[in-house]
């Protein structure tokens, strides 16, 4: 509608209304993380660098720690389970994480162990490759938390990985 | 082996009766235990008590304290350990287990906590390990509280330690808990085999109870091998940090005085009419059953016999055993079944008297300390036989009788055997079926695998595969699979079953069955009742039945006429197929060189063709003296009254028994104990001990030592396979009887014979390729004329009088034949493979005759498989419809949607060329597994005379020596242990039998063909004695005609 002059105020009346959802949608900030946007991120890491350049761990069902994971390829990114956040949350302090290293390396060093909590023994394997191992954990004179293991087989000390 | 440290109790083992967890026998785990020099040993299988006789003869043996137990499954998904301290507890662990076996599918078992808590009163708790609700992450607050309530002092919280990562998480929560509660803690480990080197056994079980291969098993199996019987030594250092956990393992074993020993087993009352004592019965009842079987004067020394054998019943307290056979007998009779006592029961009278057995053992001279002796603290076995179709009937009776709580069958342990062992690992070692399948077949049920037949089956016999899979399959042979019923096998209790052992479901349906075997029920001293279905017993029946409804002839078993020439006559001739016990290749082979003329020939014959008699050497003199080759002496003129029926030569379990008595005074009750040992020398050697004894006081009376030696040599010889005498009498009896109806009645013989299958030596196809041989018509399967079972058919045979005259038994006062002709016999319904069981209602509710193939389809609606199987067995052939026409007409109908209205339209049958000769045979076989139209060699004479090929018929006419080439049907292949070696098959052709010896060095030459042809030829040299023909093998061959030939299932290797 054309107005005769120029407008030289404006009253604005307000009411109470029910905020409907889409109008709630159009004030609140965007969530701070975008999972499409990752996937679209993954997408171009993988088309430029291939399929296997981005994994993810997942749990085997094996006693050899070696073989207690093996790693996924990973093409879309997920929230991580609320339950396990809480769970790792309430803890007064943070779980010990043992790295098992990809190639246990045999022990040279002749430091002096201050500690040893074990052993364990896995045995199997029997039809392909015999292996016994005697798992132990080791602390170190420096300090150093070792997973290391007696190769019964091959009569070595190994090292495994530290935590 | 010593020990440095106290000893200590293994409390939770498991031996593999836990089906396919355990790796060690019973057996094993107590003698490892026992070198250990273990306090004691428990054995706690998974929701059960399978192992512990076994356990429990060999712990006596060594002196060993047993515990006996239980793993137990909790509806919570957690287990309990639990182990009786008294009589008591064991009658409540029995109880539980019973519960929770009852309520679940074969092979399952879950308790709840508070039935753990019902059953707690003089029961061992153990609560701990892997899976027990102690250790788990939710607190069992509730739980322990029941617990602690209902075991007080006999709950424990049991550490187990198996060097494994999770056991320290899972053992601080079981101590602190444990503290909490005031639950006193005690040492164990889960032993699942008695020494380490079982470990990849164990891994393949758990591979095979879970259905997985060794590489994908993952956590399924055990991480290591620390789950074997640990010394002291190694106990200790395991709980050095908790040394009065480990005393406590020796105050558990202490606090249970519990052995199988204290079991009070008693058989249940029968309620009697006029308040008598079931002795008075039992007398009341021989003494009328031997007035019936003798006439009002009972000879005199058959009343001696009755009062001998009447007053140790009563001493022994067996008489409601009597009764409940006699029960079972009087049953069979008011429902027409036939029945018959077989075994050492036929050596009594009052079991002849009582109608139990047919064979009377005064006048045969039997030996009652067979059945029963004082000195033998055993229960009396009597073994009764009934047609098989309706022993069921007889086994439901005995449930109504005695209750499901008071009655219950005895179980049957499913062992591994060769081929069922290879196939098991093979999976579990992740080799592919298909090679297999290649094992199985050159592999019989009981063979076992070895380099020479692996590598005939493709397999590089040094592969560490192949290496695995022979020496881990040959450990698997023997191990229990599971869990099956006996044939017929019960036990009765006053007491309720579930007092001596659990009960579990059977596969079968209204079935409960305990969890021992018989051996098992025998170690224990349990009576047994055996009620095993005989297919020969219901042969007879149908054969009666036969004989009343088409011939008008009454006939049973005890008045068939006895000495019948004729019968003799074909016996001597080895013409014995479908005849009872004597059908047999090895049978057949005999008869024409023993040459049965009497019914005591009968018995020896059947006795003669068995292991003991042919490893003791006692056939070829035997042989020898019958046709007066040899003269009949005796070692000692005392012998001769023991040896003298058969000829100076041992036979018969009884005489070894008595030759025991009269020439080494041993007493009745001794020999019997001789027996018993001959039966089990080859695992326990205890018959070594019998040698001086005998061998001495044979000397000292006179005997020579060269003879006593010898006979010592057959007794061991004899083993366990020698046939008691009665036995064979019993079975000699049913031998005689078929041999009578095959001579004298060949159709309705064969008729019934094939309505009895599956039963006996051959498949229907021979056995009705030999009735042919006799002169009996068989008539096809028809939709107009067949009924479910075959019939015979009066109108239809050939115009012959009854095989033999009957003339020669008519005066023995049986009804005379009617004069019909030989009737044919048409083939049934249930010879069609694949036609349902519950389509026979619709088979016999439709009327014939049918005009065409759409009246029987309207009329009868069977699925299309079963009416495409019926065409192609020729049962439409009678329409006028040649069977490719039949097979498109029928198709079309099935397949063709019911329009609303008739259509006016006209099919177009197309043009069918008819089947030749052997196409119809080939489709025979294939739709009923024989065919009436002929041999399947019949069409191919011609091609394998061109070959040079002989028939059977041909064999039978040359000389000794004659270089032959055959090619037949491979019915039978049979390598049995007495035989050094050799491999002996039965091949058939259209004109009869021709038998084959393989020697070994032949065998493994051909063996792949051997063990696997069907249809095969063989060049060789006949070896003719007298009437008796063999064909030794040179050379093995499948001929290569142009024909294809169908293929017969043949008997392999049993």
């Amino acid at each position: 509608m054309p107005l005769p002059a120029p407008a030289s105020s404006l009253t604005v009346e307000v009411t109470g209304l029910l905020v409907t959802a889409e109008q709630m949608r159009l004030m609140t900030s965007p969530p701070r993380r975008d999972l499409a946007a990752a996937d679209r991120a993954l997408a171009r890491i993988i088309a430029e660098l291939g399929p296997d350049a981005v994994t993810r761990a997942v749990l085997q069902d094996a006693h050899l720690p070696e073989a207690s994971f093996r790693f996924e390829r990973l093409e879309h990114v997920c929230f991580p389970d609320p339950a396990v956040l809480q769970q790792l949350q309430s803890r007064s302090e943070p779980p010990a994480i043992r790295r098992v290293w990809a190639k246990p390396v045999e022990i040279t060093s002749r430091e002096r162990m201050t500690q040893i909590a074990g052993p364990y023994v896995i045995t199997g394997g029997w039809w392909a490759r015999q292996v016994t191992r005697h798992y132990c954990y080791v602390e170190t004179e420096s300090g150093d938390l070792l997973y290391c293991f007696y190769d019964a087989e091959r009569d070595r000390f190994m090292v495994h990985g530290a935590l | 082996m010593t020990t440095t440290r106290s000893p200590y109790a293994s409390l939770w083992c498991k031996s593999n009766f836990a089906f396919l967890e355990g790796a060690s026998t019973p057996q094993e785990l107590v003698e490892k235990a026992h070198g250990l020099g273990l306090r004691a040993l428990a054995i706690t299988d998974r929701d059960g008590v399978y192992g512990v006789v076994q356990a429990h003869v060999r712990a006596k043996q060594l002196g060993m304290h047993l515990l006996i137990g239980s793993e137990l499954s909790i509806g919570d998904g957690t287990k309990l350990v639990v182990i009786a301290r008294t009589l008591r507890g064991y009658q409540n662990l029995c109880g539980l287990i019973s519960k929770g076996r009852l309520r679940s599918e074969k092979g399952k078992s879950v308790v709840a906590w508070h039935e753990v808590c019902e059953h707690a009163e003089d029961v061992i708790a153990l609560w701990g390990g892997r899976h027990s609700a102690l250790s788990a992450e939710a607190e069992p607050v509730r739980v322990a509280g029941q617990l602690r309530d209902a075991f007080g002092d006999r709950l424990y919280a049991m550490l187990a330690r198996h060097q494994e990562p999770e056991d320290v998480t899972d053992e601080q929560r079981l101590r602190e808990r444990a503290e909490r509660w005031q639950i006193p803690l005690v040492a164990a480990t889960e032993t699942l085999y008695h020494q380490r080197d079982r470990k990849p056994l164990q891994d393949v079980l758990t591979c095979i109870r879970h259905g997985v291969s060794l590489s994908r098993a993952g956590r399924l199996l055990t991480a290591n091998a620390e789950h074997a019987l640990h010394s002291a030594d190694d106990f200790h250092r395991l709980y050095a940090d908790i040394p009065e956990a480990i005393e406590r393992t020796v105050e558990v074993a202490d606090r249970c005085d519990f052995n199988l020993d204290q079991i009070r087993y008693r058989y249940p009352s029968e309620r009697l009419p006029d308040g008598k004592t079931t002795h008075e019965q039992l007398c009341d009842l021989t003494h009328a059953g031997a007035v019936a079987r003798y006439g009002e004067v009972i000879p005199d020394n058959v009343t001696a016999q009755l009062h001998k054998e009447l007053s140790l019943i009563h001493e022994l307290e067996y008489d409601g055993y009597f009764l409940t056979m006699v029960e079972i007998v009087r049953f069979c009779h008011e429902r027409n079944i036939l029945c018959q006592g077989r075994g050492s029961a036929a050596n009594s009278a009052v079991c002849y008297c009582l109608g139990i057995t047919a064979i009377d053992p005064v006048r045969m001279g039997l030996l009652f300390e067979r059945f029963l002796s004082r000195e033998r603290a055993e229960p009396p076995d009597i073994d009764l036989d009934i047609e098989h179709d309706r022993r069921e009937e007889v086994i439901q009776h005995v449930y109504d009788k005695y209750g499901r709580t008071h009655a219950a069958m005895v179980a049957n342990v499913i062992r591994y055997r060769g081929k069922s062992a290879v196939r098991d690992v093979g999976k579990a070692l992740g080799i592919a079926e298909v090679n297999l399948d290649r094992i199985a077949k050159l592999l019989s049920h009981y063979d076992q695998a070895d380099n020479e037949l692996l590598k005939n089956a493709g397999f590089d016999p040094k592969s560490r595969t192949t290496q695995l899979l022979l020496s881990l399959s040959e450990q698997l042979q023997g191990f229990p699979r599971h869990l099956s019923i006996h044939p017929g096998g019960f036990v009765l209790g006053h007491a309720p079953i579930d007092h001596l052992v659990p009960q579990e479901n059977a596969t079968m349906a209204d079935r409960t069955v305990i969890q021992w075997d018989k051996d098992d029920v025998e170690a224990l001293g349990l009576f047994k009742v055996d009620l095993l279905g005989l297919g020969a017993l219901r042969q007879v029946h149908l054969c009666f039945d036969l004989l009343r409804a088409h011939h008008k002839i009454e006939l049973t078993m005890a008045t068939i006429p006895p000495d019948d020439t004729a019968t003799f006559d074909m016996i001597c001739r080895g013409d014995t197929v479908g005849v009872f016990q004597i059908e047999s290749r090895a049978q057949m082979s005999m008869l024409p060189r023993l040459k049965p003329r009497t019914f005591y020939d009968l018995v020896v014959e059947v006795s003669i063709v068995r292991p003991g008699p042919i490893t003791g050497g006692m056939v070829h003199p035997y042989l020898r003296r019958r046709n007066g080759e040899e003269e009949v002496t005796y070692p000692h003129p005392c012998l001769k009254p023991v040896l003298e029926k058969t000829l100076g030569i041992p036979l018969f379990q009884e005489q070894v028994m008595r030759l025991a008595v009269v020439a080494a005074d041993y007493t009745p009750g001794e020999a019997d104990q001789l027996r018993r040992d001959m039966a089990a020398w080859r695992k326990s050697g205890q018959i070594d001990h019998h040698r001086d004894r005998l061998v001495n006081r044979m000397i000292e009376k006179g005997i020579e030592r060269e003879f006593a030696e010898r006979v010592f040599e057959q007794i061991r010889g004899f083993g366990e396979y020698g046939f008691p005498e009665s036995h064979a009498a019993s079975f000699a009896l049913i031998s005689y009887v078929t041999s009578w109806l095959k001579q004298h009645y060949p159709a309705a013989f064969m008729c019934s014979l094939l309505n009895a299958q599956p039963m006996g030596f051959y498949a229907p196809a021979t056995i009705i390729d030999d009735a042919k041989r006799h002169g009996v018509e068989v008539l096809p399967i028809d939709v107009s004329h067949s009924a479910w079972d075959c019939t015979l058919d009066l109108t239809a045979g050939p115009s012959l009088t009854p095989n033999p005259s009957p003339q020669t038994w008519r005066g023995e006062g049986v009804a005379g034949d009617v004069g019909v002709g030989l009737p044919a016999v048409r083939i049934g319904f249930r010879y069609v493979q694949g036609v349902r069981a519950e389509e026979r209602e619709l088979l016999e509710r439709a009327k014939p005759p049918f005009v065409s193939l759409e009246d029987f389809v309207t009329r009868c609606p069977l699925s299309e498989k079963s009416l495409v199987t019926l065409v192609e067995a020729g049962a439409f052939d009678g329409l006028g419809l040649s069977r490719r026409a039949a097979l498109w007409e029928a198709l079309r109908l099935t397949r063709t949607p019911e329009l609303p209205l008739p259509s006016a339209r006209q099919q177009v049958l197309p043009m069918f060329d008819a089947l030749s000769v052997a196409e119809t045979i080939r489709w025979d076989y294939a739709a009923s597994h024989h065919s009436v139209q002929g041999h399947p060699l019949t069409p191919l004479r011609a091609r394998l005379n061109q070959e040079g090929m002989v028939s059977g018929a041909d064999i039978q006419r040359l000389a000794h020596g004659t270089r032959i080439r055959y090619a037949g049907l491979v019915i039978c292949r049979q390598r049995p242990a007495t035989a050094a070696g050799v491999t002996f098959m039965t091949l058939e052709d259209e004109t009869g039998f021709v038998n084959v010896v393989l020697w070994q060095k032949v065998f493994t030459k051909y063996t792949v063909v051997a063990r696997t042809a069907s249809f095969l030829g063989i060049t060789g040299r006949l070896q003719v004695e007298g009437r008796v023909i063999h064909l030794v093998a040179e050379q093995l061959w499948v001929p290569r005609l142009r024909e294809q030939n169908v293929k017969l299932p043949s008997r392999d290797f049993h």
